[in-house]
This record gives structure tokens, C-alpha cells and sequence, in this order.
């Protein structure tokens, strides 16, 4: 196998008790899973626990397991070297025939299932739902899906099996999510909302007051944009996405220095080794700090991301090169430790660095570009946080617009996408 | 040139085409990314050549989320999939009968990895594959799903976990062949790029080779060379063949590649979209196969080229299907195609060419006569990305949210 250029991935791991699973997921789980054990690493979480399975923050152990039927035990072992197991395929077979009355059994093993032994549990539900006689207990999934104290792997698959059986019961359920704590369950409760004003006239102070509740609820860019705009528009009021997001908009930036083959992105340079202690009690670095940079003397300029997006174009501040690193500095200011997520939306290769400690580490660049795109948990102490981004440009392989990005956006929140405001 | 030689060569060459070199049909399943033998090219088949909504549609079935990979066609179930959600994140195969577009089964699983892409994708972008036994569908998040014909689960891997290096955020798209009992798996990506064969009965890794770190689209082509199979695969800078049983490299080119299109293969060349297009002869018995020529005329946009005989089908990046001869690469003749991006595949039926477009428009363009000539145009009106499949007479487009089965 091929190495990854993942430097000080190590460094990153945040050592958490002995290790039973070691599991590398997506973003998109991050924004699912409040687990304390969760830790990021390149986009990607790598999860150190003691227990036996999955839990997104609350050990399974094994006593907990002997308590299951043996089919459930089974699939809740699986893991990738048991992949093709007759004895896991026997299990299959077991709990996709079993009845209704059985279908609780396998909720509650979801949320204790790694995400391999889930997508082993999804699909046995298939079957279980496809068996002749079986009728989907509408009332149970209903308590499951509004149950905001179960984990979310059982509320996602209540709610699917809800949604495409029993769609208008999903519309009146939708509405009592509107302030769920994971914003995959908020997204439905938002449309319903968007629906629901749109059955007031334009201008009237139902609709906004409509409006007004949705916005403050929506985590999602699409949905929280179309309400900004209806907001703007009809009522002459624009909302402060800023804010809202936790996009992080005063920036130290610093640049360009040489990134000839990429390699900049691996050289530990001089303004990696800034510390807190640089900075004055109003979050501005000493002006005496100086660098040496592609053409000559640098230092750190002040300058504010676009508020709407968190867009900090390095671009406009460094001068449009190629083959070149940037970097971004940021004070954030928490009133209290506290656990929180650091959310970026980046086209460019970078590193992302936490009062001194590397917890982002991103080599590829121009590979798309989301909302949301890499999320890493972190913890912030109280008082000053010193947030330091490396955004590096490289040589286009391609005269494609997109090559041309050079960017910084970032934003703080905590597990559900709310922002966390500074002072907070 | 001698007009009337050619035609009778093409003829014969594509019946000579269907009766040997080509990976042995199941029935008349269509079970991968452009048909069993990876070609596309039903030179012995019959579709029709006319439909709308009202015309020559068997059935029409909607499919929840969006989908821009083609179908299968297998034991008498047509395999689909999609991914949905606001985050792509459920991933879900379905079987639809063949017959009736009644729904068989359907499974879904969750994304364990990276469910990114451009909005014009989908995690449903690769095309699933099977050996006629059992159902392999591979999602963008490089989640791999195993099923069996009546949709029971035989393996499930998370790539995305097992590799976390290898992704791309626009999406990946490449399709799964499977191939001497070996599901190979084609992840080119700036990351940890790879390509991975794996055991289609137990899911376990047989082999894996690294791939340069860059992203390319095309998917692994399989290919029967003197007896022997090969799957060959196009990265964005070299070219290969691979043991899909070992995975050992028989050889390796240097030839840059334009990234989106797959390989074409006649029985004895290959045709690679590298410096515009280039012919490769294929024989065991030399280490370095030899390059013919290459020929910028027949470069293609992002649908595969397709061979027939002695001709090469490209569409070009300014949507214009191109029929060139195979032996010196010399284009015969051009039909310029209504629309502006076709990404799907051509499929040759009979004497025809489908040419399926971005808006769902599929032009039939007879390819027997000196000049290509487009003899219908059917509007599904649906955008349509995947590639159309031919199976027992009919043909089976794809949408992004429905399936189509057209047939007399």
C-alpha cells in the first residue's frame, strides 16, 4: 500500500482508551454523532474507543451485547475481515425474516452498530418489510424518529421507512423537529415552514414571523439562503449569514511563500511556529513579526472574509500566484472550555492548526466544493483560541476556472451546525 | 474509398466480432458498464428505433433520488440504483423486473464515506456489475454492496473506510467490472489512488496496486486476448494490463489519458482516448504492446468510443459522432448530434447507433451506409447521464430519477 502524505497524523489523534474499533468516516457523520471519542483527521474520523461497537459516544459492552439475540450479536461484529461470512450471512437471513413485532430489536441494535454492521441491519430491514404479512408499525417508528434522546442511526431509519410509506404522516412529524438537535432532522421541518409561509402574502407579518422562525432554526446553506433571500427581498431585512453560520471573518492572512511541486505544503515554515503569546489581548499579532516570503519581506496584513459566504480570497489579499502557500490566522474568543466543531469548506490543500496543536491535514486540492466539507471536532479552551490555517495554491493541471481558487473559509459550531459565537 | 468493400468488411467483422474474443454471455444479460464484454456493440440484435412516451415504452418506473450510472439487466431483473437525501448519503439498489417494471426488491445503505460530488453527479454514478449470480453496486462513496439475486446481502465493504485517502469531492464515477470471480474496483484520485481487486464470493481484497494521484474517470475494461483475460486499466498517465486474478501487470504504457472515457476493444487492439485517440495492438507475446498511431480527429468528449468491426464510433467534446476506420485511424465520416453534452456511452444495435444525450434525447443513427444518418429522435424528455444497456430486444435507458424500458 501506498503512503498517504498525511503529516503528523499522530499528532492529531487524540488518544482516547484502548482500541476495539478504529473507524475512518465521513463529514457527514460528524454532523450526526456527538460522540466525545470522535476525532477528525483529514476529513475523515478516525474514532478510538473501548467499546464493542459503534455508538456515536456511549460504549457498548460486551455484556450488553450477550443480552442480544445471537443474529443481532453476529451482524453487530461485523467488520471488514468478516465480510463474506456464511455465519453473517446466516444472520442476515435470521433477522430479515423476522416479524414486525421485531423490528424494535433491530433499532436498538442499530444504534449500537458500527457503520458497517448498520448497513448489514439497513438492508435486513429491507427484507424484514418485504416479508408477506409484515405491517410497518407506524406508531413505534413515530416515537422513534421524535425520540431526540435515541441515537441517530435508529431515528434515520424510522423516518425512511416513514417517509416512503406514510408521507403525509411525515409532513404533521416534520413540523415537531424544528429544533432537533441532529440537522438532518431539522431540513424537513424547514421545508414545511418555507411551505407554510408561502400560503401568506408576501409582506404580511405572518409570513415573517414564519420566516423569522425558520431562519433562526435552518442549519442548511440552500435552506437558510433561500429564506435570507425571501427576508431581503420582501421585508427589506438582511440577515447577518455571518453570524448565523459561525463563519469566521477577521483574518490575519500572510503569503505568499514558495510552493514549487507542491512541496510547501510539507515544509514547516516559519509562521507555523506562531503562538498565542504573539498576540495582543485584542487578538492582533505583534508587528514586529516578519517573515521571508517568495519576494521578500512579509507580514501579517488584516483583512475581512466576504460576510455572506466566509469566502476569505487569498487571491485579492496575496496577489493571484501559483505554486504559492498562504496563511490565515484567527483569535476566537470562548467563555468557557467546551467541545465544539471546526467546519471549513476548502478547495485548496491545507493545514489546520489549534493553539499550536495540527488537527487538519488535507493534501488534495480543487477536489470540489461543499458546504461543510470537512468537519473536525475539537475542544476549545476558555478565553483566546488561536486558529492557524495553510492554504496552498497549486500549479493548475488544467487552465480550468476552478484551479484559480485560493481561499480561506472557515467556520466554528458545535455538533448540530449552530454557530458558536465568540463570548459564548 | 471503395464504399461498397468497406460496408460488406464492416458486416462481416461485426459478426465475426460476436462470435469470438468476447467474454461469454449469459443469456442475453447485460451485467456491467457497457454489456458483458465491456464493448457495447450488439452487432446480431434488434431494437427499436422509435419511441416516445406514447411509442414502443414498456414500462416506466421512478426511482427515488438521482442517478447518473446505467442499468443492468440480470436474470430477468433490471438492477438500478441511486443515492438520495439532502446529503447523498442513502445509497440504494433496486431490482425491477425485466417483464413487468414491477419492483422486486429494493436495499438501501448509508454512506460510510465521503458523499460529495458536483451537483451534476450523484453517488449513483458507477454502474453495478454482475457475474449472473450475484449483484455488485458501488457507490461514489466507495461503499461496495454484494447481493444475490433475490437481494440478500452477501457482503457489504466500506472502501472509504478501509482506504480514507482515496476520494474525490466532485465524485468519483468508475464502474465495477467483475471478472474470473474478481470484482475490480477502479479508484483513481489525487489521494491514495488505487486500483483493487476483490473476491466476488468471500468480499475479501485478492490484490491491489497503487495509481497515480490523479483523478480519472474511466472504468476497467476486461478484455480476452489469446485465450487469456485481462482487465485493462487507463489512469490519467499510464496504461495497463492486469491479471484480475493476481493482479499482476502483463505490461504498462506511458500514455496520459483524457481522464473521463474508458478504453474500447476490438479482439485483437484496443483504443485508448490519450493523445486524441490512439490505437494499441494487443499480444502476449511481446512485453510492451505497440502503439499503431494516434489520431487527435477521433479525440472523445466523455462518453466511451465503441468499436464494430472495423470501425470506431467517438462522440467529440462538441458533440459530434465521429465513425472512423480502425486500421489507420482515418475518419470516414461525421454526423453533427442535436445538443450540446452527450455523456452516455454509444450502444450499437444492429446497424444502429444510440446516441443518448444530456437531455434524455436519444438519436438513432443508421451507420451501415457511406454516411452516417440519424433516422430518429426520441425524447424521453428526462436529463439522462448513465449509459443505455440492450438486453433481449429491448433497451433500457436511465434517468436521473426514472428507468426506461423500450420495446416493440
Amino acid at each position: 500500500m501506498s503512503s498517504y502524505p498525511n503529516q503528523g497524523l499522530s499528532s492529531m489523534v487524540h488518544a482516547a482508551d484502548k482500541t476495539r474499533w478504529r473507524l475512518l468516516l465521513a463529514p457527514g457523520w460528524s454532523r450526526r454523532l456527538t460522540g466525545s471519542l470522535v476525532v477528525a483527521i483529514s476529513g475523515i474520523f478516525l474514532c478510538e474507543s473501548t467499546s464493542l461497537g459503534w455508538d456515536g459516544g456511549q460504549s457498548v459492552t460486551q455484556s450488553t451485547l450477550s443480552n442480544r439475540d445471537p443474529a443481532l450479536m453476529t451482524i453487530l461484529q461485523a467488520e471488514r475481515s468478516t465480510a463474506g461470512s456464511e455465519e453473517l450471512q446466516s444472520a442476515w437471513q435470521t433477522v430479515s425474516q423476522w416479524p414486525t413485532e421485531r423490528l424494535s430489536e433491530v433499532l436498538d441494535a442499530a444504534d449500537e452498530a458500527n457503520p458497517v454492521a448498520l448497513n448489514w441491519l439497513r438492508t435486513a430491514i429491507d427484507g424484514m418489510t418485504e416479508q408477506p404479512g409484515f405491517e410497518l408499525p407506524v406508531n413505534m417508528l413515530e416515537q422513534v424518529v421524535q425520540d431526540t434522546t435515541r441515537k441517530f442511526a435508529s431515528r434515520r431509519i424510522a423516518w425512511d421507512l416513514l417517509e416512503s410509506a406514510e408521507p403525509k404522516l411525515m409532513e404533521s412529524i416534520a413540523e415537531s423537529l424544528i429544533a432537533d438537535p441532529i440537522a438532518t432532522f431539522r431540513r424537513p421541518a424547514i421545508q414545511t415552514k418555507i411551505a407554510l409561509a408561502n400560503t401568506f402574502e408576501k409582506g404580511s407579518v405572518e409570513r415573517k414571523q414564519v420566516l423569522d422562525r425558520a431562519f433562526g432554526a435552518a442549519r442548511d446553506e440552500d435552506q437558510v439562503g433561500e429564506i435570507a433571500r425571501m427576508l431581503e427581498t420582501e421585508y427589506g431585512e438582511k440577515p447577518d449569514l455571518a453570524t448565523h453560520f459561525g463563519y469566521v471573518v477577521d483574518w490575519h492572512v500572510l503569503g505568499p511563500f514558495p510552493n514549487i511541486a507542491e512541496a510547501g505544503f510539507h515544509d514547516s515554515l516559519a509562521p507555523e511556529k506562531i503562538l498565542l503569546s504573539d498576540f495582543d489581548s485584542q487578538g492582533k499579532p505583534n508587528p514586529e513579526l516578519e517573515y521571508e516570503g517568495s519576494a521578500g519581506s512579509l507580514k501579517w496584513q488584516t483583512h475581512s472574509a466576504v460576510s455572506d459566504t466566509g469566502e476569505m480570497d487569498l487571491n485579492k489579499v496575496l496577489g493571484n500566484e501559483k505554486e504559492v502557500v498562504g496563511y490565515g490566522v484567527s483569535i476566537f474568543n470562548s467563555s468557557q472550555e467546551r467541545s465544539a466543531e471546526i467546519r471549513l469548506r476548502m478547495q485548496n490543500a491545507f493545514k489546520l492548526w489549534l493553539n499550536g496543536e495540527l488537527i487538519q491535514s488535507q493534501p488534495i486540492g480543487h477536489t470540489g466544493n461543499s458546504f461543510d466539507q470537512y468537519v473536525i471536532p475539537v475542544s476549545l479552551k476558555k478565553g483566546q483560541n488561536l486558529i492557524l490555517i495553510k492554504s496552498c495554491q497549486n500549479k493548475p493541471p488544467q487552465e480550468m476556472e476552478w484551479y484559480d481558487v485560493w481561499h480561506l473559509n472557515v467556520r466554528i459550531c458545535d455538533a448540530s451546525g449552530t454557530a458558536i459565537r465568540e463570548g459564548e | 474509398m471503395n464504399v461498397r468493400f468497406t460496408i460488406h468488411r464492416f458486416l462481416v467483422l461485426l459478426l465475426a466480432c460476436m462470435s469470438c474474443g468476447a467474454e461469454p454471455i449469459i443469456g442475453e444479460d447485460f451485467l456491467q458498464f457497457r454489456g458483458a464484454d465491456g464493448r457495447n456493440v450488439f452487432a446480431e440484435g434488434k431494437a427499436p428505433t422509435e419511441w416516445s412516451v406514447e411509442k414502443n415504452l414498456a414500462w416506466k418506473v421512478k426511482l427515488p433520488g438521482r442517478a447518473v450510472n446505467g442499468v443492468i439487466v440480470v436474470g430477468g431483473q433490471v438492477i438500478a440504483t441511486s443515492s438520495s437525501g439532502h446529503a447523498n448519503d442513502r445509497l440504494h439498489v433496486y431490482s425491477i423486473d425485466e417483464q413487468s417494471g414491477k419492483s422486486r426488491w429494493s436495499r438501501t445503505i448509508y454512506s460510510t464515506g465521503r458523499a460529495f460530488c458536483h451537483p451534476l453527479s450523484s453517488m449513483a454514478a458507477p454502474t453495478p456489475a454482475s457475474d449472473g449470480k450475484s449483484i455488485f453496486a458501488l457507490f461514489s462513496t466507495n461503499d461496495l454492496v454484494c447481493l444475490d439475486l433475490q437481494g440478500n446481502l452477501q457482503w457489504v465493504r466500506s472502501l472509504g473506510m478501509d482506504f480514507p485517502g482515496a476520494f474525490d469531492d466532485r465524485g468519483l464515477a468508475s464502474s465495477p467490472i467483475v471478472i474470473d470471480g474478481t470484482v475490480v474496483i477502479q479508484v483513481a484520485c489525487q489521494g491514495d489512488s488505487f486500483v483493487l481487486g476483490v473476491d466476488a464470493v468471500t468480499g475479501q481484497d485478492r490484490w491491489r496496486k497503487d495509481l497515480p494521484r490523479t483523478t480519472a474517470w474511466s472504468s476497467p475494461t476486461p478484455v480476452n486476448v489469446d485465450g487469456r483475460r485481462f482487465v485493462l486499466v487507463h489512469s490519467a498517465s499510464d496504461f495497463q494490463a492486469i491479471d484480475p486474478t493476481t493482479g499482476e501487470s502483463k505490461w504498462m504504457l506511458v500514455a496520459r489519458g483524457a481522464l473521463i472515457p474508458s478504453p474500447a476493444v476490438s479482439d485483437k487492439s484496443v483504443f485508448l482516448a490519450s493523445a486524441g485517440l490512439t490505437r494499441i495492438d494487443l499480444d502476449l507475446n511481446v512485453s510492451t504492446p505497440e502503439k499503431i498511431w494516434s489520431k487527435q480527429k477521433l479525440s472523445a468528449g466523455s462518453a466511451s468510443p465503441i468499436v464494430a468491426g472495423d470501425r470506431i464510433f467517438v462522440i467529440h467534446a462538441s458533440n459530434i459522432l465521429t465513425c472512423g476506420e480502425t486500421k489507420e485511424g482515418e475518419v470516414t465520416w461525421q454526423v453533427r448530434l442535436k445538443g450540446t453534452k452527450t455523456w452516455a456511452t454509444p450502444l450499437l444495435v444492429g446497424k444502429h447507433v444510440y446516441v443518448v444525450n444530456d437531455a434524455g434525447l436519444t438519436q438513432v443513427v443508421d451507420v451501415l451506409g457511406a454516411e452516417g444518418e440519424i433516422v430518429s429522435e426520441n425524447d424521453l424528455g428526462e436529463e439522462m447521464l448513465g449509459s443505455p444497456a440492450y438486453a433481449n430486444g429491448a433497451l433500457f435507458l436511465r434517468g436521473v430519477t426514472h428507468v426506461f424500458k423500450v420495446a416493440e
